[in-house]
């Protein structure tokens, strides 16, 4: 069951850290959970809200540097709030490119930490709808026959019906008809339209 | 009168009797008429007749005249006459009469001594009187003689007893000791035409050495009392015409220093026994007299060697007695007291030294007076006032063989130049220290930030928390309250951080305290922790239970922890292994304690097993290679000792032991 309140995961080894970071989201209002470490966060099964990573660097084990790098690979895009009490240039650049929100050093004052929050599961949010929007695309373009992703992949190269029709070796009008079904399926109003979907879905010109 | 009764009076006077009896001069009783009644044997010796003796034959004419009337008169009268009858053919007799009238029976007793005798013991007593004299004259003036006018002395006495004794000749002669030759040192001749002996010949005189050796002294009347086989004495004797002789051996205590060799040439004489004696008491005198003198140059030549040595040498060198004062004392006290080195002697310690320095060095001067041999340092100000010296003492108790204190021995250095030596190394080790300290202290900064921060940001959440609470409606004040407690929580733990912090930089003086070692690798490890994670390596201790107490400086012994655990955090950094880092605490024997740091790193190669400890040693880029070579340096200083071993598993071992025990370490 999904629900629309935003969930803040707090990952510090610290225990004291922890304490004082529950207080103070409980103090705005939001709903966090607490990790004493990165495994145990990823061994947890996540709630389906928008949300993000409150994380520090520092950690016995695997580190939130490290945690940063996993999740990308398992592909779990959750946004992500360094905190941190050491701060040197090289880290923070290095989280920032690889994705970071925000990274903050200790001590924050709430406004930091709020805003960053704030920020990170505005994104996260904004990915969802993404993930959700593109989900649907993928399953309208799982809907293309086969001949059909084939038309798809030369219409949004920019190929004319003719040369489309010389390439594959069918009929012109069996083209018009395939590309008014793509259209159709994909729900594209335009073919500019098809191309933007074409390129979320990732489809090369020219290929299947 | 004569009556037939006074022969009968003067039988009834006892001491008028034993008179008579007496063979003590010339005796006689006469009567008022003068007529002789009664006469002694020696008188009876001089007169064929004495009844028919008259008072003129008696006493001679003139003395005769009113002889009788003057006795009458005054009751006794001493008179002198020319020698009755027989002897008054020589002239030479004189008599001297006692005469006393007994009132009674009218009778005077007469005694006569002849005057000869009378003037020989007179002369004999005046003899003695006048040898007195000159013992006495002579030892007087050898008493209290400095050594160097003991020979004149001789001389002078020699020509004295000479002419007392109206000898021909007399020698002072000395014996060396272990030769039995003798040498003339003085020698005395009543006239010119008398062999003078050389003082640079030796007689070789080995029987008479052996014969006079034990005090007795020889003497011939005439050459041929020597004895036969005294072929060397013989042979001097007759080489120099010497009729009679006598030796008189010089001996003080056991010693046998020399004799008094008196020579006669004009003819054979004897040697009164009266003499020899005298002879004897006088050579005592010069044989004191000597043996004085030689003990008192031994004396000055072993002071003056003394001297000569202890002036060459700048410290000061004295002996003082038990009285404190100063006996001897070499020329350096003058530069040090400004007073003449002779005119220490014989001070006390406190005119010498000073009131205020002689009550500072006072207890030590007691103590080495009861037998105890004392030492110590003192800081003096000299007479320049501002400067200061810094000086070492010894005092040597001098005992006597049955133990008693006579005094000690002083010997005092001037130690300054060695102080100011030892006190500018001991401040370039502590700033040496310092800098060691604080650059492990940058090698830390960044764990120390973390450390920091983590208390602070947990306490500002928690009061940013507890403001928002705080403004809702109703305020949640049980959150409030959790968030105060939490930010006194972490506020404490902000402040031990910053406490050991602040342990690690403190320069200064250094407090020894008894230590627990596991609590030190406790206190360091919670230091190191960020780093050790940060580097990813896992830190284990192994610590034993139970262990006893040691003593020293927590501080620098922290220190030396500290340096080894980072030492270890860099040698595993080199290596691609993940990182062990093993902290164990053990009790190799009853005395010792042990903490060892055990890495995984690449280990220490065995020649470089002791080079590593010295100092500016590094294989590091950035390092200064102070590290462990103060860090031997405070283990030694704490009677302990720091190594490195490296065991067959790889990585090194760094290994220190420190005592158990009770005493106060000398603190680097």
């Amino acid at each position: 069951m999904s629900s629309d309140r935003p969930i803040v995961f707090i990952v510090d080894d610290d225990e004291s850290m922890r304490r004082s970071l529950q207080r103070l989201l409980r103090a705005a209002g939001i709903d966090h959970q607490t990790f004493a470490s990165a495994q145990e966060f990823l061994a947890a099964p996540l709630p389906d809200r928008p949300g993000c990573l409150v994380l520090d660097i520092r950690m016995p084990g695997m580190d939130g540097l490290e945690l940063q790098t996993e999740l990308q690979r398992i592909e779990t895009p959750l946004p992500i709030v360094f905190v941190t009490g050491h701060g040197d240039v090289p880290m923070s650049v290095r989280a920032m490119k690889a994705g970071a929100v925000d990274f903050l050093l200790k001590p924050f004052n709430r406004e930091e930490l709020l805003a960053a929050v704030h920020q990170a599961v505005e994104k996260d949010r904004g990915q969802r709808v993404e993930e959700g929007r593109l989900a649907e695309l993928r399953s309208r373009f799982d809907s293309l026959t086969p001949r059909e992703k084939e038309v798809l992949a030369h219409v949004v190269s920019g190929a004319l019906n003719k040369q489309i029709a010389y390439e594959l070796g069918i009929q012109e009008g069996t083209i018009k008809v395939h590309r008014r079904q793509v259209m159709e399926k994909m729900r594209a109003e335009s073919l500019p339209e098809l191309v933007r979907m074409a390129e979320q879905l990732g489809i090369e010109m020219g290929s299947t | 009168m004569t009556d037939a009764s006074a022969p009968a009076q003067a039988e009834q006077l006892p001491l008028l009797e034993s008179l008579l009896q007496s063979d003590l001069g010339l005796v006689c009783v006469f009567d008022r008429q003068g007529r002789l009644l009664r006469w002694n044997r020696n008188l009876q010796a001089l007169f064929p007749r004495p009844a028919g003796v008259g008072l003129s034959e008696l006493f001679g004419a003139e003395a005769a005249r009113d002889l009788t009337a003057e006795v009458s008169a005054r009751g006794s009268l001493v008179i002198e006459s020319p020698g009755p009858g027989a002897w008054l053919a020589d002239r030479d007799r004189r008599v001297a009469w006692l005469l006393h009238q007994i009132r009674d029976v009218g009778l005077t007793v007469a005694v006569g001594l002849e005057e000869p005798r009378r003037k020989r013991v007179e002369a004999a007593l005046e003899q003695r009187l006048r040898f007195q004299n000159l013992a006495s004259a002579l030892s007087a003036r050898f008493v209290n003689l400095p050594a160097r006018d003991v020979e004149g002395e001789i001389a002078a006495g020699l020509g004295m007893i000479g002419e007392f004794f109206q000898l021909e000749r007399c020698t002072f002669a000395e014996v060396r000791p272990d030769t039995r030759r003798y040498q003339p040192l003085h020698c005395w001749v009543a006239s010119r035409e008398i062999p003078v002996l050389d003082p640079d010949t030796r007689q070789f005189m080995p029987m008479l050495t052996e014969r006079i050796r034990g005090g007795e002294p020889f003497s011939y009347r005439g050459r041929e009392e020597i004895p036969r086989n005294w072929v060397h004495e013989r042979r001097s004797a007759e080489a120099q015409g010497i009729r009679a002789a006598l030796m008189v051996p010089l001996k003080v205590g056991g010693s046998f220093l020399g004799a008094l060799l008196i020579d006669s040439f004009a003819r054979e004489r004897d040697w009164p026994t009266g003499m020899v004696e005298d002879l004897r008491f006088i050579g005592g005198i010069f044989a004191n007299a000597v043996a004085r003198r030689r003990a008192e140059e031994q004396l000055a030549g072993s002071e003056k060697r003394v001297r000569m040595i202890t002036n060459a040498l700048p410290q000061l060198i004295a002996y003082v007695g038990g009285d404190r004062r100063y006996r001897f004392n070499n020329r350096a006290y003058e530069l040090w007291h400004r007073i003449p080195a002779e005119e220490v002697h014989g001070k006390t310690m406190w005119e010498v030294l000073g009131e205020s320095i002689y009550a500072r060095v006072k207890p030590y001067v007691d103590q080495a007076l009861t037998g105890v041999e004392v030492r110590y340092q003192l800081q003096v100000p000299t007479g320049k006032g501002q400067e200061t010296r810094y000086i070492e003492a010894s005092y040597i108790p001098h005992l006597d063989p049955a133990g008693q204190v006579l005094g000690f021995y002083s010997l005092v250095q001037d130690i300054t130049e060695r102080k100011q030596v030892e006190m500018e190394v001991q401040r370039q080790r502590d700033e040496l220290a310092q800098v060691t300290r604080v650059a492990t202290l940058g090698e830390l900064a960044a764990s120390m930030v973390h450390e920091l921060n983590q208390p602070l940001a947990a306490i500002l959440n928690n009061a940013q928390a507890a403001e928002m609470f705080l403004a809702d409606d109703p305020p949640d004040l049980a959150e409030v309250r959790g968030a105060l407690a939490d930010i006194i929580a972490d506020d404490q733990r902000a402040g031990e951080v910053i406490r050991r912090l602040r342990a690690l930089v403190v320069k200064g003086d250094h407090k020894v305290d008894e230590i627990r070692v596991n609590d030190l690798v406790e206190e360091v490890l919670f230091l190191m922790r960020n780093d050790a994670h940060l580097h990813r390596f896992t830190v284990t201790t192994r610590l034993a239970p139970e262990l006893p107490a040691t003593r020293g400086d927590p501080v620098q012994l922290q220190q030396v922890l500290l340096n080894l655990i980072l030492n270890g955090f860099q040698a595993m950094s080199t290596a691609r292994a993940s990182g062990e880092l093993t902290i164990s605490t053990t009790r190799p024997a009853s005395g010792e304690l042990e903490i060892s740091v055990a890495d995984s790193g690449p280990g220490v190669a065995p020649e470089l097993a002791e080079q590593i400890f010295d100092a500016f040693f590094t294989t590091k880029r950035e390092g200064m290679g102070m590290g462990l070579s103060i860090c031997r340096t405070i283990l030694r200083a704490h009677g302990g000792r720091l190594w490195v071993e490296s065991p067959e598993a790889g990585g090194a071992v760094f290994r220190f032991r420190l005592p158990v025990t009770r005493e106060q370490p000398h603190v680097v």
